[in-house]
């Protein structure tokens, strides 16, 4: 939050609030008019105009200091005097410096005489003759009905697929869809991708792992015959594997701002943030329904459950609401609170409904149909919500914890680890004792109470009555279902946001590029009626996330070669010659004429090499992390950063908030553009930084891991040729051409001539933490230096 | 958008695998300059010129991490040399309250005051050194921010926020005007300290090239400081180019295949510029090269002074390089087990000492010698801490010599040198007791505004749309304090 020199506590705004009255000096007699003058309005204009009147380049705080009708409808925070009452009168108030960070002027206070002056001009009644019309201000009147034909607020409905002219084209309805479109722009699909790219762009899309060469061998047969069935098997088979919810779960992770601390200046580790992300991936891998998610994570604790494995699950999963990151140490207790639940809404809002809700915290949303008023209604429930709990001494507050069973049978780990990470418990939030509404915050200041707002939801979002909030509940559980109920809540908006999503995970980018932001500023999506059309059939089937990315990976749209950015692009056979250049019409590709070549994320990359170099270690689930406490200091993070490195996947990596960099174990993550966990993200940035050549020139890590890859190549029977077409084939999923292995041949000899052994003889214990094998000869740091190379170019760390 | 003509397209895609890539970006730049865009990307990091003349070309932030005393420092104040032992009028304020430390009356700094220069500018005895150059300082006496703890503080003060991820001070000021040298990164931050967070110098959601690039962190000496993963252990540099000359013809054979095309050229391009910054960097990070007389007058090779000297000396080669923003953090390494940086809850006398006698010299030599090169004049150099301290005193430990001044955001002092600024200045003011800001009071958003408008930056104009929004360093605060600047 912050305080800002304009900011008018509570206690001025109560004591000003009171009725202006009738001014004593209705008619001023000419001694008040003529001290006036004098005294009080060269003051005025020297001191106050500069900020307070119609000639203000930006009038602060709404206030006119120029007529008196501009101190008698006052600002944002009221009146501006009292006549008659120097106690009452705010001007007073605040250039005699009474209440912090509202001193006035801003810079210099005025002199003591000067201050008695107005004191003597408020005391005469405040005489005052100058006129003038106080600008109404440019409010910006919110209209919640006109709000709700913006396209992302309509209620959803699947549309007619579209005729298209080339019906041999089309293997699916998304298809058809995207045809029409390009058709109308003179427009043709290029070619289908081949099927080692195919096989490579489902593997990692699916899982986050590359295909081995047998497993891509085998697709490359089958979809010689029929490419449909090839990409339908192979799609049902990905996506029964555990390693979909491990790719899946962490970009749900990402838009969750997931980590296992707090970060900032009490970075404190969240012991038991663990289970909400494996409570995540058994999601995705479960298929559960994408609506009980939603509530789950908003309101589990107070859904009815089955059985207590169940009831575990869903506190666990109110964990959502709690891994952010939490100004635990300001000490105004209060603001604290409101921080928190700011930060908990605004997540709510970009995560599962693409609106900045966070906006609205200070005044009405000045884009989107959404009131300050919708915002505290919506502060109401949270703030009737507990999620961290006041210090026990010290300055420190703490997060809520919820007492658990561990079921022991599914957490074998537990016992081992029981000392070092405490009771079973989960980062979790409970209803408060006595739920309330909450005022509007004036200019969200705390401290600073406008009217009170009945707990309640969003009202553009909203068709027909609203749920009633029982007066004893938080009114998370009807949040919850109001989240995503499709005919009288958000439920549109959330499917529409979730389909979106995943589009953009499997096509590069989503069909409204802007992933987190389905307001006024966010763009338009490209094609209306497809999203609606899969939005609605994803409510049909139940919220199924697995069947929604099935149907849009075994489309033909999918399929799509990535071919390069040529004026002379490949189209398919057209017999008509009206054919244009897509580049020219659509060099954005927004109508999906190809598929967008994207870099592997950070995740991909780093498990790649560790599948390839044979030390990806495969246990999935539970903790990580091996210390817990305070982090902020040097010694506490090298607890942290284990001697024997996590050689899981990416994805069970501990993530502590603004420490990443403590650990060297965990560069890589920063450096390749790993999600910020204070902030959703749905799109990461994927940038090409020197740092991270640096990394993959120069990492222990990367160097540690082409030396075992080359351990393990040259452990192939063979000769070299076959052994290089083969390592082509592992990291980058096709076999190299001859040229290609020619030139390979060619470094790794030069390179054995070298000699490397001496080199790297002084680096061995140095520089590679955790080598546990004998130093290499020649040849393997030869063939070292070629598995490295791989694993730096274009090709590898890129997806066609 | 438009498209690049062929030609220079063609002409780009058959030879960014060189050297030649390094003028290409110059003229890629050139191009975003004004205003063509183009689908290969353009250098992000070429220079852009700023939206009025600037006084300033470049900072050199010197941060004392911890919240140096103002009241011990460069803020005089003799009614509380007077009035040591007395309460504080009025009592101590909420905020230190309720942080539950054990706070007492007032107290009188224990260091000898004298005035300076020609401006008289007062200044106690801890800088010596600096005070020669009093006549240079813009002092700004009436700073104050939020965040009472150090980790909030340091983030007000680096990104203008606390619980948000924004970008740094350095990556708003390389997104705006990019850098003058295209073989080193544009922002720079030496020996930062870690357990803050690389918040303080990341690029939040500006583009990852504008975060700022760490030299080592605290905890390490100065001369043990490096750019992560700069060198190769194994490979020289000419089987490192043959490495990496495999490496781009493969890179060329798969550009012909795939689309991506401004994503792959500039992964190209960041190899190159990788493999430049391996070879530069050490050059300009490297003292070797400096004559004896020089690495002296910074401190070098002086226990004391060592690690600071060096950070300065760093700094003064990075200015003349062409980097934008070099960022210093000077932080003790624990020589005694309760002094920790410029944080003096305890020891106040000796732990003052112990960190002002480890910057004080290096600092004046930086000044000096960025006068005898002129670049002083265009360099901005401030210097400071995350918050100020108290007046009156801490009380830990059972001994009074143990005791020292609690965290105090409510006032604290700041200077800054060259660069377009008044020298021998003094501006606004804290109360009797040197305890909170009053007169002419800057807020940390009133600094950024002014920093930025020195480098010929408008805060309001220096906007990144992110979420929807245009983003300030500001938010939507600052306002440029006109009357320091010369």
């Amino acid at each position: 939050m912050h305080a800002s020199a304009r900011r008018v506590m509570a206690t001025v705004m109560v004591l000003a609030a009171a009725s202006v009255g009738v001014a004593r000096g209705a008619s001023a007699s000419d001694d008040d008019l003529h001290f006036f003058e004098r005294e009080v309005r060269p003051l005025l204009a020297e001191r106050c105009y500069e900020c307070h009147s119609t000639q203000s380049k930006k009038v602060k705080g709404g206030l006119y200091l120029d007529s008196r009708d501009g101190w008698v409808a006052g600002g944002d925070s009221g009146p501006a005097i009292v006549p008659g009452d120097v106690k009452q009168s705010l001007v007073l108030c605040v250039v005699r410096h009474e209440v912090p960070d509202t001193e006035m002027p801003p810079k210099q206070k005025l002199t003591p005489e000067q201050i008695d002056v107005l004191e003597q001009w408020v005391k005469r009644g405040a005489p005052d003759p100058r006129k003038g019309v106080v600008p109404t201000r440019a409010k910006r009147v919110i209209d919640i009905e006109a709000g709700r034909a913006f396209w992302s607020f309509r209620p959803l409905r699947s549309h007619d697929t579209p005729a298209v002219r080339d019906a041999a084209w089309p293997r699916t309805d998304i298809d058809r869809f995207i045809l029409a479109r390009l058709e109308a722009a003179g427009l043709r699909p290029v070619a289908d991708a081949d099927a080692h790219t195919l096989i490579r762009r489902l593997r990692y899309d699916l899982t986050g792992l590359p295909p081995a060469p047998d497993e891509a061998e085998a697709f490359v047969a089958a979809a010689r015959s029929d490419t449909q069935a090839a990409v339908e098997a192979a799609v049902d088979r990905l996506l029964a594997t555990p390693e979909f919810g491990e790719r899946w779960g962490r970009y749900w992770l990402d838009v969750a701002r997931y980590a296992d601390s707090n970060g900032g200046g009490v970075n404190y580790t969240y012991d038991n943030a663990w289970r909400y992300r494996d409570y995540v991936i058994a999601a995705f891998n479960d298929d559960k329904p994408y609506d009980a998610f939603v509530r789950e994570q908003i309101a589990g604790d107070l859904m009815p459950s089955d059985t207590p494995r169940q009831r575990a699950d869903r506190v666990i999963a109110t964990g959502f609401l709690l891994v952010g990151p939490k100004p635990l140490a300001k000490y105004d207790k209060q603001a604290l609170k409101l921080d928190v639940v700011d930060e908990q809404i605004d997540t709510l809002g970009r995560t599962f409904l693409g609106l900045t809700l966070g906006c609205a915290r200070c005044h009405d949303h000045k884009f989107d149909p959404v009131s300050q008023a919708d915002y505290y209604a919506m502060a109401g429930v949270f703030m009737s919500t507990v999620s961290v709990r006041p210090p026990k001494g010290g300055p420190i507050s703490t997060w809520n914890k919820v007492s658990i069973p561990v079921d022991e049978k599914h957490e074998p780990w537990y016992a081992a680890r029981q000392k070092q990470l405490g009771k079973g418990e989960a980062l979790a939030v409970q209803d408060a004792d006595k739920p309330h509404d909450e005022h509007v915050r004036i200019r969200g200041q705390s401290a600073t109470l406008g009217d009170e707002v009945p707990r309640g939801f969003l009202r553009v979002a909203t068709r027909g009555d609203a749920p009633t909030i029982p007066a004893d509940t938080s009114g998370r559980a009807q949040l919850a279902v109001w989240l995503t109920d499709v005919d009288t809540g958000a439920g549109a908006l959330s499917a529409r946001v979730m389909v979106n999503r995943v589009w953009h995970h499997l096509l590069g980018s989503g069909i409204v590029p802007t992933v987190d932001n389905f307001g006024e500023r966010g763009e338009r999506p490209s094609h209306p009626q497809l999203l609606d059309t899969l939005a609605a059939q994803f409510v049909d089937d139940g919220w199924s996330v697995k069947h929604l990315v099935r149907r849009i990976a075994t489309s033909r749209v999918y399929r799509l070669a990535a071919v390069p950015d040529e004026p002379d692009v490949t189209t398919s056979a057209d017999p008509q010659s009206t054919t244009r250049n897509p580049q020219s019409v659509d060099p954005d590709n927004r109508l999906r004429w190809r598929a967008e070549g994207r870099r592997l994320d950070v995740e991909a990359i780093r498990d790649t090499i560790l599948t390839i170099s044979g030390r990806l270690d495969e246990q999935r689930g539970g903790p990580t992390l091996t210390y817990a406490g305070r982090l902020n200091a040097e010694g506490n993070y090298k607890k942290l950063d284990v001697p024997n490195p996590i050689y899981r996947r990416g994805v069970y990596l501990p993530i502590l908030r603004d420490g990443m960099s403590m650990m060297d174990s965990m560069d890589m993550l920063e450096t390749f553009d790993f999600a910020d966990p204070s902030m959703v993200t749905g799109d990461r940035a994927s940038t090409t930084v020197p740092t991270q050549a640096l990394y993959l020139m120069n990492s222990p890590f990367v160097m540690k891991h082409a030396e075992l890859a080359a351990t393990q190549l040259l452990k192939r029977d063979g000769d070299d040729a076959p052994r290089v077409r083969w390592f082509f084939e592992r990291a980058m999923g096709r076999p190299a051409t001859d040229h290609e292995i020619a030139q390979s041949l060619k470094l790794i000899n030069h390179f054995t001539t070298v000699d490397l052994t001496r080199a790297a003889a002084a680096t061995h214990k140095a520089d590679k933490p955790g080598n546990d094998d004998k130093p290499a000869d020649a040849r393997t740091l030869a063939w070292a230096v070629f598995c490295q190379s791989i694993f730096s170019c274009n090709e590898f760390l890129f997806l066609n | 958008m438009n498209r690049m003509p062929l030609t220079r397209r063609h002409l780009l895609r058959h030879s960014a695998c060189g050297f030649g890539s390094l003028a290409l970006a110059g003229l890629l730049g050139e191009q975003q300059a004004h205003g063509a865009s183009s689908q290969l990307a353009p250098n992000p990091l070429a220079p852009r010129p700023p939206h009025f003349a600037p006084k300033a070309k470049r900072v050199i932030f010197l941060y004392m991490s911890g919240g140096p005393s103002q009241m011990d420092t460069f803020d005089y104040k003799p009614l509380l040399q007077r009035d040591h032992g007395k309460p504080l009028p009025g009592g101590v304020p909420e905020l230190q309250k309720a942080a539950g430390r054990r706070l007492g009356t007032l107290l009188g700094s224990p260091f000898k005051w004298a005035q300076h220069g020609q401006s008289g500018l007062h200044i106690s005895e801890l800088f010596p050194n600096v005070a020669h150059h009093a006549d240079d300082l813009c002092v700004i006496k009436s700073m104050h921010t939020e965040g009472f703890d150090h980790a909030n503080a340091t983030l007000k003060f680096n990104t203008g926020a606390i619980t948000s991820a924004r970008p740094s001070m350095g990556s708003w000021i390389t997104y705006g005007l990019g850098t003058d040298n295209a073989s080193l990164p544009g922002f720079l931050t030496i020996c930062p300290d870690r357990t803050r967070g690389t918040r303080n110098y990341s690029n939040a959601f500006l583009p990852a090239i504008y975060q700022g690039t760490a030299i080592g962190h605290d905890g390490t000496p100065t001369r043990e400081a490096d750019i992560r993963h700069l060198t190769n252990a194994e490979l020289s540099p000419d089987l490192q180019r043959e490495q990496l000359a495999f490496i781009q013809s493969l890179n060329r054979d798969h550009q012909q295949r795939a689309s991506a095309g401004g994503q792959l050229e500039g992964l190209i391009q960041s190899f190159e510029l990788a493999f430049r910054m391996q070879a530069e960097a050490p050059k300009w990070m490297g003292l070797e090269s400096e004559p004896t007389h020089v690495l002296d007058s910074y401190g070098i090779g002086d226990d004391e002074t060592d690690d600071f000297g060096r950070q300065c000396l760093m700094a003064r080669r990075f200015a003349e390089a062409g980097v934008r923003f070099i960022q210093l953090t000077h932080t003790i390494r624990r020589r005694h087990n309760k002094i920790a940086q410029w944080d003096q809850h305890q020891y106040l006398e000796e732990g003052l000492r112990l960190n002002s006698n480890a910057v004080d010299k290096p600092i004046a030599a930086l000044l000096a010698d960025l006068k005898q090169r002129g670049l002083f004049d265009d360099t901005l150099v401030l210097w400071g801490g995350e918050f100020g301290r108290t007046s009156v005193l801490e009380m830990r430990g059972k001994d009074s010599t143990q005791w020292g001044r609690d965290h105090n955001p409510l006032g604290f002092t700041v200077w800054m040198a060259g660069g377009g600024v008044k020298g021998g200045y003094s501006h606004g003011a804290t109360d009797d007791y040197g305890y909170r800001a009053v007169d002419n009071k800057v807020h940390i958003h009133d600094l950024h505004a002014t920093i930025l408008h020195l480098l010929g930056l408008d805060h309001e104009r220096l906007t990144y749309r992110y979420a929807g929004r245009d983003f300030r360093l500001t938010d939507v605060y600052g306002n440029v304090v006109h009357d320091i600047i010369a």
